[in-house]
């Protein structure tokens, strides 16, 4: 009999220890999701019933019979497959993934930072994540501490927030050069790199270019991988607070408190517009800004909020001056 | 197929229904059904309780009194010879490895009072008294116990990726996790994908882990308790033997 070594069995069993934590089910799971799941199970019970005929009638079987274990193993198998199969693309094929963005409200004793679970339908790279995230104001979520990691993993409960047993990315990478393969690895916020929650093994360097972080096996333990599209999804994480009041500003934004008019996850008040007097944005000052300005003239702006050249609340006199200064080309 | 097997195909529901119908055919002394009932008892302890009753005698100061082999062994071969003793078992409402630490321990006592009579060893059975509270040896048992139960679960699941044809994913996982290769050169060596090492190495931790829960509830452990019975095994296998 093949007897498990001292260090073999030790290994097996933090394998299976850590893969038996209690995965807790989201109460946020999107009907889309789940409406997806029913219609691809029912295409695979239906795919199953024709499978199991199939293979009945391959081995010659009767229908009537009791299948062999080899046969059980493979319908099984098979079925297993297909049900893997048809879910996971019908959760392709939805047109609106994702949960919304959540805060972990220091009240509950977390950071106040704003997170959101996104999918990508076609597969996303970590590079390519990194700079989603950084175009919507946020960056890949960094979860350094145990509470902090379990409040992101609990986002990513979704199905679908995985691709097979890949989950999302998260923030972070592996210098290059760096030692392999625990060397260099650090946090696109360059905050430290104390905590870590590896899976066994891990990180490996399995493939040999493996330097991007994420999550794997359905449980909160990490993975590096490769920076290749093969990950559905990512965590993007918001904690900026350019204004200084101690609230992060996306929620500001998400509550209508901040304006952030171009929805790059930047409140207004906090850019540098290069182009103020461009109502419109045509990149181009001109008699349509000057229009817009006097259409909502003393109101906050409506439907333009950029008219509200200096954010007082009111489109007045200096704003009408704001348009004339900038008059011609944007810069 | 060993007589063991045998008789857990007859009596598949539960260890602890497989244990009373080969304890109640010894008792019935019924001629030849008696003879193999007892053969698959007596290999079936000797193969899942002998070591880690080993291991408890070795951290215990019962070790005293013997080699824990030897000691092992008198107790199993006295507890064979009359059954009386393993009928009691089912009514005790006790797991059977906790039972059977028991049963060592009173077997213990009853070599220390016969040894106290000669007044050559008159403060031993103080010491099977005390046996057991023993912590480091009860965790040594534990340790021992769940090793064996791990390794029945590899074994098995490791049978049962054998019947369906798919020793080479058993063998990817068994390099992979139990001797720390990566998945690149056996990619290579075996002429699949690195997704299709992964694949494996899931594929066969859910045969273990399946094979364990079977084990587990085999042993008498409730269904909505294996989870935690395996975690318990898990860590116990992990902290490793006392020292």
């Amino acid at each position: 009999m093949d007897r498990l070594a001292d260090a073999q069995a030790h290994r097996l069993a933090s394998l299976l220890l850590t893969k038996t934590q209690p995965r807790r089910r989201s109460r946020r799971l999107g009907w889309i999701v789940g409406a997806s799941a029913v219609v691809g199970l029912l295409a695979a019970i239906a795919i199953y019933s024709e499978v199991s005929l199939h293979v009945s009638m391959a081995s010659g079987s009767s229908s009537a019979g009791r299948p062999n274990n080899q046969e059980k193993d493979m319908r099984d198998f098979e079925f297993k497959q297909l049900l893997s199969a048809v879910v996971l693309s019908g959760a392709v094929t939805a047109t609106a993934m994702g949960e919304p963005p959540v805060e972990w409200k220091v009240s509950d004793g977390g950071n106040g930072h704003w997170y959101k679970w996104v999918k990508q339908l076609s597969g996303i790279s970590w590079s390519s994540a990194r700079s989603l995230c950084e175009a919507q104001g946020g960056y890949l979520a960094t979860p350094t501490s145990l509470a902090e990691n379990e409040f992101v993993f609990n986002l990513t409960l979704p199905t679908s927030a995985w691709a097979n047993y890949l989950g999302p990315w998260l923030g972070g990478f592996q210098a290059p050069n760096s030692i392999e393969p625990n060397g260099g690895w650090q946090w696109v916020t360059g905050e430290p790199w104390s905590w870590t929650n590896w899976d066994e093994l891990q990180p490996d360097n399995g493939s040999g270019l493996e330097g991007s972080l994420h999550y794997i096996h359905f449980f909160q333990r990490w993975n590096d991988w490769q920076n290749v599209p093969q990950n559905w999804s990512l965590i993007i994480e918001w904690s900026a607070d350019c204004n200084n009041d101690n609230i992060v500003d996306y929620g500001q934004i998400l509550s209508g408190q901040l304006l952030d008019t171009n929805t790059n996850g930047i409140p207004d008040i906090c850019e540098v517009d290069p182009c103020p007097g461009d109502i419109i944005q045509t990149n181009t000052v001109d008699g349509v800004d000057l229009a817009v300005i006097l259409s909502v003239w003393g109101t906050s702006g409506s439907e333009y909020p950029r008219a509200d050249t200096n954010h007082d609340g009111i489109v007045s006199g200096p704003d009408l001056a704001v348009v004339l200064g900038a008059w011609g080309p944007c810069p | 197929m060993t007589a063991a097997d045998t008789q857990i195909e007859d009596f598949p529901s539960t260890h602890r229904t497989w244990l009373v119908t080969q304890i109640e055919s010894v008792a019935a002394d019924t001629g030849i059904r008696s003879q193999e009932a007892l053969a698959a008892l007596r290999e079936h302890l000797f193969q899942r309780y002998a070591e880690p009753l080993y291991a408890y005698v070795r951290h215990s100061s019962i070790r005293r009194l013997g080699e824990p082999e030897d000691l092992v062994h008198g107790y199993f071969v006295r507890m064979l010879a009359d059954c009386s003793s393993l009928r009691r078992w089912p009514q005790s409402g006790r797991h059977f490895r906790k039972w059977l630490l028991s049963g060592l321990l009173f077997h213990v006592r009853g070599i220390t009072r016969d040894l106290g009579r000669s007044r050559e060893f008159s403060s031993l059975e103080s010491i099977a008294l005390h046996a057991a509270a023993e912590p480091t040896a009860e965790q040594a048992y534990e340790h021992a116990w769940s090793r064996q139960i791990l390794q029945t679960a590899y074994a098995t699941a490791a049978g049962e990726m054998e019947r369906a044809g798919r020793n080479q994913q058993w063998m990817i996982f068994r390099r992979h996790v139990l001797d720390g290769e990566p998945y690149a050169p056996l990619a290579k060596e075996y002429s699949v994908s690195l997704q299709h090492c992964a694949d494996a190495t899931r594929d066969a931790v859910q045969q273990v882990r399946h094979a364990l829960r079977i084990v587990l509830i085999e042993e008498g452990v409730a269904e909505r308790d294996a989870a935690t019975e395996a975690d318990e095994i898990f860590r116990s296998v992990i902290g490793g033997p006392p020292r």
